[in-house]
């Protein structure tokens, strides 16, 4: 398979398909216009997301230890787990 | 000669553990019915708890102090700017403490000195000497309640802090104080430095458990042993469910190699020290009466098998599914699993020893206390209760992997912890007269 395409395809896996169907929880439950527990699950993931991808360029490679780190694609399935958990 | 009574004791904790891991399974079916988004300030613990194991993992010494001193500099400056909401998900969890910030009549008749009464109520008497302090200086007005509480709040933030980078110092910066530091910035414990409107979160305290221990492995002619007992004693006086720390630190002195009695004594000694020392300024320096608080006696216990009317409530057995499911709820949303979690992988026994033995008094304490306006109301004191938490991320912070692994289960206890505050199931039932 072309690297573009596993690229895409590896995306869409990691974050385009829990987006669209967070997105999509989000258009069928707007009371009001307003979802509001779709934007605190997202806000969570994403502080989560941000706080163990910020370190990553600190340190040089010698003082590297046993790897501790979430893979990127998580956050985006949290978000979209929390949100269904809650629908339900 | 204190080797039976340490066996008893211990066995006495892998029982009380098993009760509440017997009580997780009736819990979980309530529990996950009301998942609910946890709140900014649980994303910000556990964000900052995540950046500095992260940190500390791969720098060097030079830049692990740094980051932990930026980190929490920054965790204290979000402390004062994030203020927690009076409500989550529809429901008030702060207990009375919203009603004593609201009006006026109700803080002074909870703190008699707040309205010029010369007494003091013996059950949290330096949170109610800091709190009728701030009021005053704010000029006993209406919103001067509501001001003291949330002074108190951030007071307590900032003495966890201080007391998190007290351990870093004695401990020398090491990696594994740094992942103590990390893993203690997750606790459900600190969402109380949020401003959170009731007292009893004070009661526990951050470097009393890895100071204890600090003194018992080493024989050195240092002051970890008296600076622990005296910082446990403080949060005592703040709220007297620190007794139950106190408590766990005497038994936990039990377990060291030699002069057993001699280190629990000490120990005990400057707790209480700090715990009462207090009690001479009010009375001889103040002129102040101490009181017994009357709503210390609306403590209730469960019975084994019958229930019992208590302030027109109903206070169901132990043995019955509503009072499990309570200690289960507590249980999980305190971060009970994380002291099982961190148990199971400890290597070193004196560190497991002692760590059951510092958490025994509060959790025989969970099970068999009734928190009388119901678990989702009563958070602060049950956070309080159980200071076997700073044993347990002193544990899981051995190694990285294992703090990683704790950060996890800490992170599933912050939701558990907003979904048994947004649970209405558990309610309590007022009975009419």
């Amino acid at each position: 398979m072309p690297s573009v395409l596993r690229d895409s395809a590896i995306l869409l896996a990691q974050v385009a398909l829990p987006a669209i169907v967070i997105l999509f929880a989000a258009w069928r439950d707007r009371y009001d216009g307003k979802p509001d527990y779709v934007v605190p699950w997202v806000v969570f993931a994403g502080i989560m997301w941000v706080a163990w991808a910020l370190p990553v360029g600190l340190s040089p490679p010698r003082l590297r230890r046993s790897r501790i780190e979430i893979p990127h694609w998580v956050w985006p399935w949290v978000a979209l787990g929390g949100v269904l958990v809650f629908r339900r | 000669m204190m080797r039976v009574p340490v066996t008893a004791a211990l066995l006495a904790g892998a029982v009380a553990l098993a009760v509440h891991a017997a009580a997780w399974g009736a819990a979980a079916g309530v529990v996950a019915k009301s998942v609910h988004p946890p709140p900014l300030q649980s994303a910000l613990a556990l964000g900052g708890s995540a950046l500095l194991l992260r940190v500390v993992n791969v720098a060097s010494h030079r830049r692990r102090m740094l980051a932990t001193g930026a980190i929490l500099v920054a965790f204290g400056i979000a402390m004062v700017a994030v203020p927690l909401d009076l409500q989550f998900a529809g429901n008030g969890f702060m207990g009375d403490g919203v009603d004593y910030a609201l009006s006026r009549d109700k803080f002074e008749r909870n703190i008699p000195v707040a309205g010029g009464n010369p007494e003091i109520q013996f059950k949290s008497h330096l949170g109610d000497l800091f709190l009728a302090g701030v009021d005053r200086m704010f000029g006993r007005t209406e919103d001067s309640p509501g001001i003291a509480y949330r002074t108190l709040s951030r007071a307590g933030g900032f003495l966890f802090l201080g007391e998190l980078l007290l351990v870093i110092v004695v401990l020398r910066g090491s990696r594994r104080a740094c992942r103590y530091v990390g893993l203690a910035l997750a606790i459900p414990l600190v969402i109380g430095f949020f401003g959170y409107y009731e007292v009893g979160y004070m009661s526990a305290s951050a470097a009393a458990f890895p100071l204890l221990l600090h003194s018992m492995r080493r024989r050195t002619q240092g002051h970890a042993l008296e600076i622990g007992g005296g910082l446990q004693g403080l949060h005592a006086a703040f709220h007297g469910f620190g007794l139950l720390g106190i408590a766990g630190g005497v038994l936990a002195a039990l377990r060291d190699r030699d002069r057993q009695i001699w280190t629990a004594c000490r120990y005990g000694a400057f707790a209480l020290a700090a715990y009462l020392v207090w009690l001479l300024v009010y009375i001889v320096v103040f002129g102040w009466s101490v009181m017994s608080d009357p709503y210390s006696g609306h403590i209730a216990f469960r019975h084994l098998t019958t229930s019992a009317y208590f302030d027109r409530r109903l206070v169901h057995q132990l043995l019955s599914w509503r009072a499990v499911t309570e200690v289960g709820m507590a249980s999980l949303a305190i971060g009970v699993p994380l002291l099982v979690f961190a148990l199971v992988r400890a290597k070193s026994r004196l560190e497991r020893h002692a760590s059951l033995l510092y958490a025994l008094p509060g959790l025989l304490f969970l099970v068999v206390w009734w928190p009388s306006a119901g678990v989702g109301h009563d958070m602060d004191l049950l956070l309080g209760a159980f200071a076997g938490m700073s044993a347990a991320i002193w544990l899981a912070s051995r190694t990285p992997r294992i703090a990683f692994q704790a950060w996890i289960v800490l992170a599933v206890v912050h939701v558990m912890f907003w979904a048994v505050v947004a649970d209405r199931t558990m309610e309590r039932i007022w009975i009419a007269q």
